[in-house]
């Protein structure tokens, strides 16, 4: 058994490499590879993305990707899809990158690796095919941006790793093996200092012994061999120190800085993976697990987001999530269906806690849900539950010496049915039910009615 | 007033026999281009001098016995989508103001090897999103049959070109019905090849599709535009065969195959239906057979297609970005106001919308519910289609559900504008051709037979259309005037 990288944690690695093939052309047109030009030279309708080329796969290109997945034992799929990457910058003309992404043409490999212990086989997921977006060179003299698309459309591949590796050294030792089964090949220059091999580095540790991998971090762009050495070592130590002093590793994309020897987090991709809103697919996971609330109820309540922020902000409020739903979907719906309104709409001036001290209303026995239904319209308008129940006198009567009071008149009234309940009729005392509520206009909690009810029919 | 053009037939006859010269053919077409084309807003760029000068290489050619083909000194014209080097290629948006392609596309190569002369650009819905050419950003075509109406589109430009008698044939593009739509519309015959016959590079659009007045025009238009493109990965390798010598008149060995599903009488007019209904007959009493099949998913074809087609869009038009080339917005200081500002400005309401319905259904979360279930619904459409030509040679059909509409009728209504596209969407889904022939009027405005053939039909289509069009006389009207 080799030393462990860390006396305390077990280091888990994966490498995402990126190689430049030395086809003679680019991977979808005709231009040739060539570095080193004037600007925007080795270009063509096709990799300027002028309006109505197309891309044709280049034939050289498929035959190198083959010869590296044969000689890394990756199974080769006869059939494989091209995808579109879709984001906006100015190197990428189209706007979008031809990549691989459910369909590669290749997976399951390996690359056998010496280590101490004898080889080792560093298992691969995938290899796909791409290309790579041209060059932006950003004039610090103020004097604007300007964009070299010579490289633009030039093939790669992507080999990507299962996280086998376990040390600093044995990434070098995979990469160093990788370089030397491509130069074989003889598919790419694989030169790092000239941006022919990039790597990005998945790391992340666990307590030796454990099952479970630990949050990665990701190293992205790194292009030598010292630099992937020294940010792994760097970014061993950063993740122990949190781990050690109690905290958790966040899932964060880090630059390597090689002045200092110190890894730090992009700030800009953090920033927007904090900003980044969650999406419905995993707000609906989140509402069934968080709240309980059955498959319709979820789906209706997340389709869009403004109902749904109501909805987590009156259950806040409110505490009970299937209370809220309720209420939402079956009154506050239909009361905006009426006057033809949704969530999101300015002139809705309905506040979350409003509905929540609503329900808190009904659910402290204040208001019977019926007058509440009654009062939703104006609430949904902004008026304010409590002050419209103390305004009207609509509080729920619970006292029970006025219960009692009303339930004995409305006995005495119907004497015949009290009869006929106690011979056995007992769907006859909803209609006496009724007829309390109707005394206490609405006003009479239910519950308590029905159980002074049944106690007095029996008597 | 400069008098209409004859069809291709008709011109062809009269440069044969040194009754016109291609010059003077070409020169026709471009004065009838200045006053119909000018009050019917055909077209967006018109070529003038290099016209004529290919046009006297073309006599040229002629005069020295080495005429390249039934087209060669022809006037015709292609719609604003078609890739031309030298030429301002605007796809009748704003966002492309300033763009002169430097490359030809495919389709204009063969145009340019058979001799033809292509004289103007066509005006056509923004990027080819719209069923009535009212979404061009430089105004709409209009009718020449009612110039209170719509010609159709997105390919209006080109129906109206053939249709109003300045050129003998168009070449458009068809997506989801653009050219067989507007060929219906005007009263001229539509043809939009199989997926792949005709090369799609330097299209801006996903097939090339040409107009013209008859089966037998359209056939040799077709056979000087199809055949294999390497640039063009989907691109058919198959040889093209000669389409003009099959058109026999003969249809007796033909079964046509009526969809029940287009013949439901909710929602079509009833005029169109009779029509389409007496086309068949005269089909029928030439001695082909008639059966009735069934299409059983035709009811999701609008939907599939209009999903598909705003996802392909939104990222098809992500390219128009103001860096390289086309509008770009004046005195941004950051990249995403670039963006913002150029794509506000140069993109129309219409393209802005199909982008935004195409980020949505791309976006994460709902890829699997929208884009991936139309593409599943893409491969049962084709599935139908490929059952239902076990049973019959070709499907017989209405073109559209109704005639020319007024201009503004269905423009704050997009639904209603998709479904005018209710009968022409499901041929490009499933990738088959399809051909709209004139077949008579319903309101004194013009009525199309849509027929429908199997992957690589084509000549299947033009023999049945051509046969047809002996029978009748449909195609030979003319708008009122010529389109004045």
């Amino acid at each position: 058994m080799s030393a462990p990288s860390h006396p305390d944690y077990e280091v888990v690695i994966g490498l995402e490499t990126h190689v430049h093939m030395k086809t003679r052309t680019k991977l979808f047109c005709a231009c040739e590879l060539v570095y080193g030009d004037e600007p925007n030279h080795h270009t063509c309708p096709t990799c300027l993305a002028l309006p109505g080329a197309l891309p044709v796969l280049n034939e050289q290109a498929v035959d190198f990707a083959l010869r590296a997945a044969l000689a890394t034992h990756c199974t080769v799929h006869p059939h494989s899809i091209f995808a579109r990457k879709n984001y906006f910058y100015p190197d990428l003309p189209k706007g979008y990158q031809i990549s691989q992404f459910e369909e590669p043409y290749c997976t399951g490999g390996f690359v056998e690796i010496e280590t101490e212990d004898g080889p080792k086989k560093i298992r691969l997921t995938r290899i796909h095919m791409e290309e790579d977006a041209g060059k932006s060179v950003h004039d610090e003299g103020g004097g604007g941006s300007r964009v070299d698309l010579n490289r633009s459309g030039t093939p790669l591949m992507e080999i990507v790793t299962e996280p086998d590796l376990r040390s600093a050294d044995e990434a070098e030792a995979y990469l160093k093996k990788l370089q030397s089964i491509l130069r074989y090949l003889d598919v790419s220059e694989v030169d790092l200092e000239h941006g022919h091999f990039r790597c990005d580095v998945n790391v992340s540790l666990r307590r030796h012994g454990a099952e479970e991998y630990g949050t990665r971090a990701e190293l992205k762009n790194l292009n030598s061999f010292k630099f992937i050495m020294e940010a792994i070592a760097a970014e061993i130590e950063r993740q122990a120190d949190v781990l050690d002093s109690g905290g958790t590793v966040q899932q964060c994309t880090l630059r390597y800085h090689p002045k200092t020897r110190t890894t730090s987090i992009m700030r800009r991709i953090e920033r927007a993976r904090a900003a980044l809103p969650e999406l419905p697919e995993a707000k609906r996971e989140r509402f069934a697990a968080e709240y309980g609330l059955g498959e319709r109820d979820v789906a209706t309540l997340t389709a869009a987001r403004p109902l749904a922020d109501f909805f987590e902000a009156a259950t806040r409020e409110h505490g009970d999530g299937k209370a809220v739903s309720k209420w939402l979907l079956r009154d506050v719906t239909r009361v905006l269906n009426d006057r033809d309104l949704e969530f999101g709409d300015a002139r809705v001036k309905f506040e979350p806690a409003a509905l929540a001290k609503l329900i808190g209303l009904v659910d402290a026995g204040k208001l019977t849900a019926s007058v509440a239904g009654d009062l939703l319209p104006e609430v949904v308008d902004g008026a304010d539950p409590a002050t419209l129940m103390a305004e009207r006198g609509l509080e729920a009567v619970s006292d029970t010496g006025v219960l009692e009071e009303a339930v004995a008149a409305v006995l005495a009234e119907n004497a015949a049915m009290v009869e006929r309940i106690r011979g056995g009729e007992d769907k006859l005392l909803n209609a006496l039910m009724g007829q309390v509520m109707k005394r206490t206009k609405g006003k009479a909690d239910p519950g308590a009615v029905r159980e002074i009810l049944a106690r007095k029919v029996t008597e | 007033m400069v008098e209409p053009l004859g069809t291709l037939s008709e011109l062809r006859a009269e440069l044969d026999d040194g009754g016109a010269t291609s010059r003077g053919l070409v020169e026709r077409a471009l004065e009838r281009a200045g006053e119909v084309g000018e009050r019917l807003g055909v077209f967006r760029h018109l070529r003038g001098e290099a016209a004529l000068a290919e046009a006297d290489a073309a006599d040229a050619r002629r005069a020295a016995g080495e005429t390249r083909g039934p087209l060669d000194g022809i006037p015709v014209v292609v719609k604003d989508n078609f890739s031309q080097q030298g030429e301002p290629t605007g796809c009748a948006s704003k966002i492309l103001e300033g763009y002169v392609s430097p490359y030809d596309a495919g389709a204009v190569e063969g145009l340019g090897r058979a001799g033809a002369i292509i004289v103007g650009r066509t005006n056509m819905d923004e990027f080819a999103m719209g069923s009535s050419n009212e979404n061009s950003a430089y105004g709409p075509v209009r009718n020449p049959w009612d110039g209170e109406r719509v010609p159709g589109g997105s390919s209006g430009g080109s129906a109206v070109a053939v249709a109003a008698g300045i050129v003998p044939v168009a070449f458009g593009s068809d997506t989801g019905g653009s050219i067989r739509q507007p060929a219906s519309h005007c009263g001229v015959v539509g043809m939009k090849p199989t997926y792949g016959r005709v090369s799609r590079y330097g299209l801006v659009a996903f097939a090339s599709s040409l107009d013209a007045h008859s089966a037998a025009d359209a056939a040799v238009a077709l056979a000087a535009v199809a055949g294999h493109d390497p640039r063009d990965s989907t691109s058919l390798p198959e040889p093209v065969p000669d389409y003009a010598a099959g058109l026999d008149g003969d249809v007796s060995g033909l079964t046509i195959g009526l969809p029940r599903e287009y013949f439901v009488e909710e929602g079509v007019d009833p005029d169109v239906l009779a029509r389409v209904r007496e086309g068949v007959e005269v089909l029928q009493a030439a001695g082909a057979k008639v059966r009735e099949v069934t299409l059983p998913h035709t009811e999701y074809a609008i939907a599939a297609y209009y999903l598909i087609a705003t996802a392909e869009a939104s990222s098809n038009l992500a390219r128009f970005d103001g860096v390289r080339y086309g509008h770009r917005a004046e005195g941004a200081t950051q990249l995403r106001e670039l963006y913002e500002r150029s794509r506000s400005e140069g993109f129309g309401a219409e393209v802005k919308r199909r982008i935004l319905l195409g980020t949505y259904v791309l976006s994460s979360g709902y890829y699997d519910a929208y884009y991936k279930k139309a593409l599943q619904v893409r491969t049962l459409l084709r599935r139908d289609f490929e059952a239902a030509f076990r049973e019959c040679d070709v499907l017989a059909t209405p073109t559209t559900p109704a005639p020319a509409f007024k201009l503004g009728e269905n423009t704050r209504d997009p639904l209603r504008m998709y479904m005018a596209d209710v009968y022409t969407v499901a041929a490009p889904i499933a990738g088959i051709p399809g051909i709209s022939v004139p077949c008579g009027f319903a309101h004194g405005l013009p009525v199309g037979l849509q027929l429908l053939g199997p992957p690589l039909g084509e000549g299947t289509l033009l023999r049945a259309a051509d046969a047809y069009q002996r029978e009748t006389q449909h195609h030979e009207a003319r708008p009122p005037e010529g389109g004045a």
